[in-house]
């Protein structure tokens, strides 16, 4: 038995009341003026939406398992780690909607609108998606193995790190799309439009790229969308394999730098180059280091920098132990900062003016004091 | 969902604001606003939770925006760090942004953290460095 009726439903929704952790099943609610409704935990499997107004609803948790909401209007609504594993969406409009962890197996969402949606780290497996509108839409690490995304507008849509093995991208429009790092292992790409489409660290199988429809593509790590010159696909996929695709003519300071387990560097004025790449296992002691744009300092296990200062708009990634003098910012101006599980990080940062990324793994150790 | 519907919570939802003590012996949820002092086995702010004042708890998480002086034992962040905040914690969780969009995943002012025993891990002495009279005792930094 459920919690309200038709009726009594409309009437809290229409009053501001909320709905949240109700049991709504078997609850008819179609066409039904739900905008704004929080409908947060509530248990709605199987309930008919069709044609709802759901706008700016919060079904952020709620079952909608088998939920028929084909048509329905979701347009900005919260449905954060939903659970519409089955549920028919077809033709919805889901523009906005933020569907980040949701639960979407199996689930219909033909002809569905979802530009501008969130479904980061969404589930998406062997969901059906032809011909739906996903411009600009927010797909990082979703899953959507076994996916049919035939005919699908993904014009600018970012799918980074996604799973897209098995999918079937037949006639689907990627232009512009960020497919950096995804895995498109035995997807289809036949007659697939992918001008412009960013594919660093994709990994997917040659053959497939024959069948795209592409005026070029961007293979450069950063995805800023650069044309990358020379050769058909296949020869500049193979390129970027081969690590050679991000060697741009301003690429001065592109290589590898080790120092070794054991050694002992005091007092050193060191400068790496843009985009290069640091690792340091050794001990640094007093040493001023200068690292160049998107240069990545990779402080290893072993490697301990005492006393000294990074400087520069790089990625510094601590899995050792950086630990400062006092005497100023240990670390300035960095675009990124990492501390590991098994990182010790004492000191400063003072970060740019477009402020800092950071992440720090469960386990790290800090004395740190962050400054803007 | 049958879990959340038997785990009693205090929650500060949407549209309260509430200044002053809170001391609860349920996990506490806030979506609104709080300044002054919580102690709770756990808080979790929302998305749209504000918090700002002296947080005693043993678990945090944060979607929201949080300052002020935290003890706690573990810490999950995300969202934004206030400038003077101090974070004091057994243990730090911070992941880097999921997309490549230019949101980041957390903001920090002008903060300190102290998080972890770094006398038990200190890589420094077994370096067979000159410097091994630098111990890695916890060195508490002044806040601005």
């Amino acid at each position: 038995m459920a919690d309200y009726s038709r009726e009594a439903v409309l009437d809290r929704s229409k009053k501001g009341e909320s709905l949240e952790r109700a049991d709504l099943r078997d609850v008819v609610l179609s066409q039904a003026d739900l905008e704004h409704a929080n409908l947060r935990r509530a248990d709605l499997e199987g309930v008919n939406f069709e044609e709802a107004n759901l706008r700016s609803a919060n079904l952020s948790n709620a079952n909608l398992r088998d939920a028929y909401l084909a048509n329905a209007d979701l347009q900005g609504a919260n449905l954060q780690k939903a659970d519409l594993e089955g549920a028919n969406l077809e033709g919805a409009n889901l523009s906005n909607a933020d569907l980040t962890r949701a639960n979407l197996e199996g689930a219909s969402l033909e002809r569905a609108n979802l530009s501008g949606a969130r479904l980061n780290y969404a589930k998406m497996e062997a969901a059906k998606l032809g011909r739906a509108s996903l411009q600009d839409t927010q797909l990082p690490n979703a899953d959507l193995r076994d996916a049919y995304v035939g005919g699908a507008d993904f014009t600018n849509a970012n799918l980074n790190g996604a799973d897209l093995t098995k999918a079937n991208f037949e006639e689907a429009i990627l232009t512009g799309a960020d497919l950096r790092d995804s895995n498109l292992h035995n997807a289809k790409l036949n007659a697939t439009v992918m001008t412009g489409a960013k594919l660093h660290g994709c990994e997917l199988d040659v053959d497939s790229l024959t069948n795209v429809v592409a005026e070029w593509a961007d293979f450069s790590e950063s995805g800023s969308g650069e044309r990358t010159p020379g050769g058909t696909l296949v020869e500049q996929y193979h390129a970027m394999k081969n690590g050679s695709s991000s060697q741009t003519s301003s690429g001065s300071g592109q290589g590898k730098r080790f120092f070794g387990q054991g050694d002992v560097l005091r007092n050193a004025a060191l400068e790496f180059g843009d985009r290069s790449v640091v690792e340091i296992e050794s001990r640094f002691e007093n040493c001023s280091i200068a690292l160049g744009a998107g240069a990545v300092l990779k402080l290893g296990k072993h490697g301990v920098m005492q006393g000294c200062q990074v400087v520069g708009f790089g990625e510094i990634d601590i899995h050792g132990e950086f630990k400062e003098n006092g005497k100023g910012p240990g670390i300035v101006g960095p675009k990124r900062v990492t501390v590991r599980k098994d990182g010790i990080m004492s000191g400063s940062v003072q970060q740019p003016p477009t402020m800092t990324e950071f992440a720090f793994e469960h386990g790290c150790v800090l004395r740190l004091k962050i400054q803007k | 969902m049958s879990d959340n519907k038997t785990t009693k919570q205090t929650v500060v939802e949407h549209g309260t604001e509430f200044e002053g003590v809170m001391r609860s012996q349920c996990p506490v949820v806030v979506s609104g606003q709080v300044k002054g002092e919580i102690s709770a086995p756990s808080l979790t702010l929302t998305n749209d939770g504000n918090v700002y004042g002296k947080i005693k708890v043993k678990e945090l998480k944060s979607q929201g925006s949080l300052g002020g002086e935290i003890d706690a034992e573990s810490v999950e962040l995300s969202g934004s760090v206030s400038d003077n905040t101090v974070i004091r914690s057994a243990a730090l969780e911070v992941k880097l942004q999921e997309s490549g969009g230019n949101k980041l995943q957390v903001s920090f002012g002008n903060c300190e953290l102290q998080v972890g025993d770094a006398s038990k891990k200190s890589k420094s002495e077994s370096h067979g460095s000159a410097s091994k009279k630098e111990h890695s005792a916890p060195e508490p930094v002044a806040v601005n």
